[in-house]
């Protein structure tokens, strides 16, 4: 019959030198803990990471002479390892992974809002010719759309500025509206790209 | 004696970490030392 030697006899062998205790504690508990991991991560490797950065820790701990022996090294353990599961959750909800496939790639579905230089200059054209188009409005019409197009305004607000009735401005955004597309048509101006 | 266990028992599945990580560590425990100096502890990695 083997005689099974204690955790905390093993633990202060290897605090004196023995690195041979160092091994039948980790084959000793080998199952358990990695078990106890892989039960959280549901991850072979990850829990293999755990497992190996749990006993970093010990060995760092018991070599630097931290660890106190109150008959507990498996539950001490344990709780390194429970650290460090919670540590991995949290650093994988920081930085949420994605693994794309062949025929499925995240960035067809996402993309940076932002326009790039060629969109960001035809904007700028559009915009630019737009607001020659504008001038050649007649005034009245050319001011109501101002106010609503540009300084976005009600046209609540518009009619109290301008003293027209409500439905006068509305009148005038639309005939606006349509002498704009004229103007565009008569001159063949292609606005959108 | 009437079975009165679940048929679906839940099962917990046991893995061990391979024998790689445990030359691994125990490599790295025989590299490491820690040197104290005053109040201080350093730890040297040898290779």
């Amino acid at each position: 019959m083997e005689l099974q030697i204690n955790d905390s006899i093993l633990v202060k062998n290897y605090i004196d030198g023995d690195e041979k205790a160092l091994e039948t504690l980790i084959n000793r508990h080998n199952q358990r803990i990695t078990s106890f991991i892989y039960s959280k991560v549901l991850d072979r490797d990850v829990a293999e990471d755990i497992f190996q950065d749990t006993f970093i820790k010990v060995i760092r701990t018991l070599k630097r002479g931290s660890y106190s022996e109150e008959g507990k090294f498996l539950p001490w353990v344990m709780r390194i390892a429970h650290n460090l599961i919670i540590d991995h959750f949290r650093k994988n909800k920081r930085m949420p992974k994605f693994e794309g496939s062949d025929d499925f790639n995240i960035f067809s579905v996402i993309k940076d809002e932002k326009l790039n230089i060629e969109k960001q200059l035809i904007k700028d054209q559009i915009e630019n010719d737009l607001s020659l188009l504008i001038e050649e409005l007649p005034e009245d019409q050319k001011e109501v759309l101002i106010m609503r197009m540009y300084k976005d305004m009600s046209f609540k607000e518009i009619s109290e500025n301008t003293g027209v009735s409500i439905n006068t401005a509305l009148g005038r955004m639309r005939y606006a509206l349509i002498n704009l597309r004229k103007i565009v048509e008569r001159k063949n101006i292609v606005l959108t790209n | 004696m009437e079975n009165i266990y679940s048929e679906e028992q839940k099962s917990v599945k046991t893995v061990r970490v391979g024998r790689k990580t445990v030359n691994f560590l125990l490599a790295f425990s025989k590299s490491i030392h820690v040197v104290e100096y005053g109040d201080r502890q350093f730890e040297l990695t040898l290779n």
